[in-house]
């Protein structure tokens, strides 16, 4: 007893240390449970909240950019604006000579976005995450879409009741299911962690037909983005004569290290899809 | 004693926040994301008792790993680095510095280079590692690892040299 004693007395620093060094790899690998995240990342109260007043000195050096944005965000929007209403005049007209069955849903109609803003945002570390100011209370749940104008930003990780941290694109965990614009082929787009501008579109087949500055969109084969999101364009092609699959190089739409605003897409019938979903697996 | 505690304290908080909010917003070169941070590490008195110094450590490496969204790569680190750093300074130098506070000052320039370095490399290497976790992108890490280290070393210098 007395030498088990003097024992833990002479390596008391190295159990200390091999303990705390446990405990680290424990919390490393269990960064994506449920109830640990709760209290262990940017999602609580606390350092949310001292991210959320960092952001609130720093929104202003990018107010310029963000305004060019905003204007040529209008701009598109006018358009579009102007085109949906020669669209509807025209189907008012049709409607008027035979009637038009009402049953049709709109395809709109089956998303809805929540704004929120980005409070904390990483492009050069290997796996990065966003943290926004909206959470559960705001009717953002874990698997939802994170767009922003200019195209795809990620998927909600975690959420808590004012704050989520959202999986970025650039995190190699991130899978985006896209396809190209031209041939509908579609694949995957995964970051190597390398280059935040950069991405690589993975599975396109051979057969498909690619070009280079293609646009590269989402697929619309999942509950989490509608289809049709740019994604990004096609920066170079490689193709070796013993593989099945294209390596594409894409140029990603959303510039990552100016977001500010991001929309989180809510799909109404997000639920009743999965269930079915898990009844065919059954 | 109870002075030295605090101003223990403040440094640990003003480090932790300007890590997380000065140093991490370092998007535009794309490669380099310094951590300051270990100053602290490094600065702590060479005979504080061992047990303190790695619990220290392990808190430090929390506090920026709830920060970061990180898990607890930043802890092991630390406490690795903590852990190494008693071995260190007394293979380093064969002289017996217990209760110095290490600074350029007592150590000398190039001596404190040398004690820096070798702690701050350990220190990102671990961290570029675990953070990559696959040998796939080793050279990126490394080369990570080499930039940074270079990077923290310097404004660990600066720091040093204000202080004075």
């Amino acid at each position: 007893m007395e030498n088990l004693i003097r024992f833990f007395q002479r390596f008391s620093a190295l159990l200390l240390f091999i303990v705390l060094e446990i405990i680290a790899i424990v919390l490393m690998v269990n960064r994506n449970n449920y109830h640990l995240s709760m209290f262990m990342n940017s999602s609580n109260a606390v350092s949310g909240g001292f991210y959320q007043m960092s952001n609130g000195v720093t929104e202003y050096f990018g107010l310029r950019h963000k305004n060019e944005g905003l204007s040529d965000e209008n701009n598109r929007l006018k358009n579009e604006n102007q085109q949906l209403r020669k669209q509807l005049a025209a189907y008012q007209s049709l409607k008027d000579k035979r009637a038009v069955a009402d049953t049709l849903v709109p395809v709109s109609e089956q998303y809805t976005y929540i704004r929120a803003k980005v409070i904390n945002n990483t492009v050069n570390n290997f796996q990065n995450y966003l943290t926004i100011n909206k959470g559960l209370r705001d009717g953002i749940r874990p698997d939802m879409g994170v767009v922003c104008a200019d195209g795809v930003v990620g998927i909600v990780m975690h959420a808590s009741q004012h704050y989520s941290v959202v999986l970025s694109m650039l995190n190699p965990n991130s899978r985006i299911s896209s396809r190209l614009d031209s041939c509908r082929n579609f694949g995957s787009v995964v970051w190597d962690g390398l280059n935040p501008d950069r991405c690589d579109l993975i599975e396109i087949p051979r057969h498909a037909k690619v070009h280079e500055g293609e646009k590269v969109i989402t697929s619309g084969f999942s509950s989490i983005f509608p289809e049709g999101i740019p994604v990004g364009t096609v920066h170079s092609i490689e193709l070796k004569p013993s593989d099945n699959f294209y390596n594409i190089t894409i140029d990603l739409a959303t510039d990552f290290r100016r977001l500010s605003y991001v929309e989180v897409i809510a799909y109404t019938h997000r639920d009743e899809m999965v269930e079915l979903e898990k009844e065919v697996k059954k | 004693m109870g002075n030295s505690v605090l101003k223990y304290a403040f440094q640990f908080i003003i480090l932790v926040l300007l890590q997380v909010f000065l140093f991490g917003n370092f998007h535009y070169f794309g490669f380099i994301s310094p951590f300051v941070y270990i100053i602290f590490l490094l600065n702590l008195p060479v005979g504080i008792s061992r047990h303190w110094s790695l619990v220290l450590a392990f808190l430090l490496g929390l506090c920026i790993d709830i920060f970061y969204n990180t898990g607890g790569i930043h802890a092991f680190a630390c406490v690795l680095v903590m852990f190494l750093r008693g071995f260190w300074i007394s293979g380093l130098f064969h002289i017996d510095y217990a209760g110095a506070v290490p600074s350029v000052r007592i150590f000398g320039l190039v001596n404190y280079s040398k004690y820096a370095i070798g702690i701050i490399f350990l220190h990102h290497a671990c961290l570029f590692l675990l953070e990559a976790f696959s040998l796939q992108n080793l050279w990126v890490a490394l080369l990570r690892t080499l930039c940074n280290t270079l990077i923290t070393f310097v404004l660990v210098l600066s720091y040093e040299f204000i202080r004075k």
